[in-house]
């Protein structure tokens, strides 16, 4: 089904489609996640499971501002398993709604991560008590368990600190110190090869049956969707 | 296709951003005074004019709110937790107050003390009744192992003292404490976990803290492989028997018990137990053949992550899920 920019208020939506809003540049996807419910929706206040951060599982207040929408038309059997997936995750991450803002930038390497897409936090043993995802990672992880791989992450373009800084914004926390870039993944100078929010909107840009059995390999351009 | 222009760099946005704002608080102060400025800013909003002197920073946070920390003639003025308005991101007069934070006021002082052996003190002296957050900032800290000796039993303590709790903070708190409990005791001590799966208890454990359980088991066993089969039968009928409570299809689409479920059946598996074909077969006999795609997928991961540890499981594991999991 194709991908589609948004064009007026509402929108009809199916559970766990893919929904992407843009960043500070028209059409550059600095954000997405999973529609939580399926239905007509105000395209101004979706309902998300997404990881904002910190992340919203099953009525975690989730909300995003979509301006773009992607869908793999579901079955109900792949929404059992993203929703289980969700399930799965969602709790190791609610003690983050404890903190205030400022203490959750502070722990903000322990919920979240920009590369890997994600990233268990290990004990000094290898054992672990939660999965770090960035916000693209969320999802694509989501769609994988469903038996879904929407792109190939070991051929993803490698991308620099200018791009990063529109897909991140918190990339300001990192120049003031506050969060170590290498505490996020983004070790050395890069370039990274890091999952940005418009390779999902164009992976689901394609036939149902293409999107399920060949991996989207995208270009840097793909960052966009217009 | 063409792409919007990237080369504008942040950091020039940010000085230009800092210049406007400091003539515009700056003249504000000096016409009106610093009490009547602050009662601006305190709304969000910022005068208009070209004088005044302040330095400060504006930081956007994970929600997408704002901190900013504006040093003023008059002292220092600090905004938490503010919008900005999508009708002009950088006009500083179109920043809304924001009078529904969700994590109360902060100051200067609320950054977390991750320090271990700080918190431990905390903890000690706060038994028998810690703060949830105070238990949610221990999970998120590292102890060395002579600190896990002490740390432990405090944590177990808590979680026996909350689990049936009623206040959600405190029921994401005894989260946090079963994490970090099974993710530092020894591995030998898990069979002692069967308590928290007991049936009979008082007030069954909620569905969140049996997944966060049964989670964390499967967890420790892939990262440590069992090395002799069935480590801790007892553990693992507890686990037996939330499998086959739960598996029932009027049950498994309920709440999340989907996801009890199936962690509870690959955590059998993960400890080598003789109870690990029945659970498998019970996921194969489910009616959804989803849940058995789920768990067949977990455990070809886990397969992958043990042949590196311990090939003797490894080979088990692989023997009992071509078996079971033939056609799935």
């Amino acid at each position: 089904m194709p991908s589609y920019r948004l064009a007026g208020s509402t929108l009809s939506l199916n559970i766990f489609d893919v929904v992407g809003k843009d960043g500070k540049n028209f059409g550059f996807i600095a954000h997405t996640g999973l529609a939580e419910t399926s239905g007509l929706q105000q395209a101004a206040k979706i309902p998300v499971l997404d990881m904002g951060p910190p992340l919203h599982g099953q009525g975690g207040s989730g909300q995003v501002s979509a301006d773009v929408v992607g869908s793999a038309d579901l079955n109900d059997d792949e929404a059992q398993k993203i929703k289980t997936f969700v399930d799965r995750h969602a709790n190791e991450h609610l003690v983050f709604q404890q903190f205030s803002t400022s203490q959750l930038i502070q722990v903000a390497p322990q919920m979240y991560c920009v590369h890997p897409h994600a990233s268990p936090l290990y004990e000094d043993d290898g054992r672990y008590a939660r999965t770090r995802f960035s916000c693209a990672g969320f999802v694509y992880e989501a769609y994988k368990k469903a038996r879904i791989k929407l792109l190939d992450v070991n051929a993803l373009p490698m991308v620099d600190e200018a791009v990063l800084a529109l897909a991140y914004p918190e990339t300001r926390l990192m120049e003031s110190g506050r969060i170590r870039p290498d505490a996020l993944g983004l070790g050395g100078s890069g370039p990274w090869p890091v999952l940005l929010c418009g390779y999902l909107i164009h992976a689901l840009n394609r036939d149902a049956d293409i999107i399920r059995n060949e991996p989207y390999t995208p270009t840097i351009a793909h960052r966009y969707f217009i | 296709m063409p792409q919007p222009d990237e080369t504008e760099s942040p950091s020039m946005k940010a000085e230009a951003y800092f210049r406007k704002l400091d003539a515009d608080v700056t003249a504000a102060m000096k016409e009106q005074g610093f009490p009547a400025t602050l009662r601006w800013l305190k709304k969000g909003r910022i005068p208009r004019s070209s004088m005044m002197t302040v330095e400060g920073v504006v930081e956007k946070l994970p929600s997408g709110h704002y901190d900013a920390a504006l040093q003023t003639e008059e002292g220092p003025l600090l905004l938490r937790n503010v919008q900005r308005s999508d009708r002009g991101s950088i006009d500083p007069q179109l920043i809304p107050s924001n009078a529904s934070q969700s994590f109360g006021a902060t100051t200067d002082s609320d950054e977390l003390t991750l320090t271990a052996d700080h918190l431990l003190r905390q903890l000690i002296d706060a038994v028998p009744n810690p703060s949830s957050s105070l238990i949610c900032t221990v999970e998120l800290t590292r102890f060395d192992p002579s600190e896990r000796q002490a740390l432990l039993p405090l944590l177990w303590q808590y979680i026996l003292d909350h689990r049936n709790s009623n206040n959600r903070d405190e029921l994401i708190a005894v989260g946090a404490a079963v994490r970090k409990y099974i993710a530092i005791m020894p591995i030998d001590r898990m069979g002692e976990l069967a308590i928290l799966l007991e049936s009979g208890h008082k007030s069954p454990l909620s569905i969140e803290l049996e997944i966060e359980v049964a989670k964390m088991i499967y967890r420790n066993f892939e990262a440590h492989p069992p090395a002799f089969a069935d480590p801790q039968p007892e553990l693992a009928q507890r686990l037996w028997e939330m499998v086959q409570a739960y598996i029932n299809p009027r049950i498994l689409l309920r709440d999340k018990h989907s996801a009890a479920t199936s962690l509870a059946i690959e955590a059998i598996v993960s400890m080598w137990s003789p109870l690990a074909e029945q659970a498998m077969h019970a996921a194969v006999a489910c009616p959804y053949h989803w849940f058995a795609e789920l768990v067949s997928d977990d455990l070809n991961d886990l397969h992958e992550t043990w042949s590196g540890k311990n090939p003797d499981a490894a080979s088990w594991l692989a023997e009992l899920r071509n078996n079971v999991f033939a056609h799935v």
